[in-house]
């Protein structure tokens, strides 16, 4: 099996780092899973990277390593047994150094973390593409399902963020 | 890829995006660092695999020498013990090799849906596979355990009698016969029953109630 070269590996980690901290985070409430599941992504982004032959975009088959990463995760016997551990407090995001609106900004990204995670792994893997900023044709190619399995999909999974995380009213 | 991002064009949306996309996790996120951490852990990975693998198949070979020199020199004419090891040996092994040399690694590459299936099929395999270890791996282990107490059963030791040699060879296959059946049911609950609950745990995860909450 032939891994990717050190910089190429770096040059694609450098551009979706963020991201897939996201993804990770969206999958998995506990610090110690989360960097399981980052580094599991890592290695598995290592591994495909020198079998990228350009037929599909680079995001698209980054988020494909990704999430399907994740689902082997989600579904894995010793990530069960791990589950049973409570949320980690201490796992918050970084924001910007201005510490109020650090606060608010913490407590909306775990407002919409917490509802991401609400919604059903399918539902949610779109969601997350939606949330990273993907196209229809590439949430297409990523996740597999129709256009319109996509749309109806992302239609009902957007009122049901939108309804947890502006309790207030939804879209 | 032609498509336009998605933009349902509600403020809300916009925000829901920006909320995201601005958030960035607390762990350190140096990509040179992750590269070379990462390239040890796969070398490291690979190392272990390549050696387990060896001294599995090592030991399997090992023991497959020692019954087939046992078998040529051959301490015991009436039934052939080595050879009836060599051979649960052989068919053990043969078995798994032939279950998985086109054995292909999922492919992550794939898009969500063929994964997905992919591996809820590569669950059933393995519960097949582990459902049938009683009759690939535990029965040709039992006959060879058994021709050996057979083996044992024809020479009496002087100092028993017939009939104490006899409820000796008697007991003794009893307890083999259910050492062997408590093992294949450990298995059939434990081993297969896990993973069929790990299956039924992806399933629920895939295939989710179409009606909404």
């Amino acid at each position: 099996m032939t891994d990717a070269t050190p910089a190429q590996f770096e040059q694609v980690l450098q551009r979706y780092i963020s991201a897939l901290r996201r993804l990770a985070w969206s999958y998995t409430q506990n610090a110690s899973e989360r960097d399981d599941l980052f580094q599991e992504i890592t290695i598995a982004l290592w591994r495909a990277l020198p079998r990228f032959r350009h037929d599909s975009s680079e995001r698209t088959y980054v988020y494909r390593v990704a999430h399907n990463t994740a689902i082997n995760f989600v579904t894995s016997e010793r990530r069960r047994e791990a589950r049973e551990y409570p949320a980690d407090l201490a796992d918050e995001p970084a924001g910007p150094d201005d510490p109020e609106r650090n606060a608010i900004q913490n407590q909306r990204s775990l407002r919409l973390r917490d509802a991401v995670q609400e919604l059903p792994v399918n539902d949610r893997q779109i969601v997350l593409l939606y949330l990273e900023g993907l196209s229809v044709a590439e949430i297409e190619s990523v996740t597999g399902f129709s256009a319109g399995n996509v749309a109806t999909r992302l239609t009902r999974a957007r009122h049901r963020l939108a309804a947890q995380f502006y309790p207030e009213g939804t879209l | 890829m032609n498509s336009p991002p998605l933009d349902f064009d509600t403020s809300q949306d916009k925000e829901l995006q920006q909320v995201w996309q601005e958030f960035a996790c607390s762990q350190p996120s140096d990509p040179a660092e992750i590269a070379r951490t990462i390239a040890h852990t796969v070398r490291q990975f690979d190392r272990k695999i390549f050696w387990r693998n060896f001294r599995e198949y090592a030991a399997g070979g090992v023991v497959a020498i020692v019954f087939a020199g046992s078998a040529a020199f051959g301490y015991e004419r009436i039934v052939p013990v080595p050879l009836i090891g060599l051979a649960a040996i052989s068919f053990v092994m043969g078995y798994l090799w032939w279950k998985h040399h086109d054995l292909q690694p999922l492919d992550p590459t794939a898009d969500a849906r063929v994964y997905k299936a992919a591996l809820l099929a590569r669950y059933d395999r393995q519960i097949r596979l582990l459902r049938g270890v009683r009759y690939w791996y535990f029965l040709p282990l039992y006959v060879w355990i058994l021709a050996a107490t057979v083996v044992n059963a024809l020479h009496r030791p002087p100092h028993l009698s017939p009939l104490a040699h006899a409820i000796m060879v008697a007991v003794s296959l009893v307890a083999v016969t259910a050492v062997f059946i408590w093992l294949a049911r450990l298995n059939h609950r434990y081993a297969s029953g896990r993973l069929a609950e790990a299956k039924k745990r992806a399933e629920s995860l895939f295939f989710e109630p179409t009606t909404e909450k």
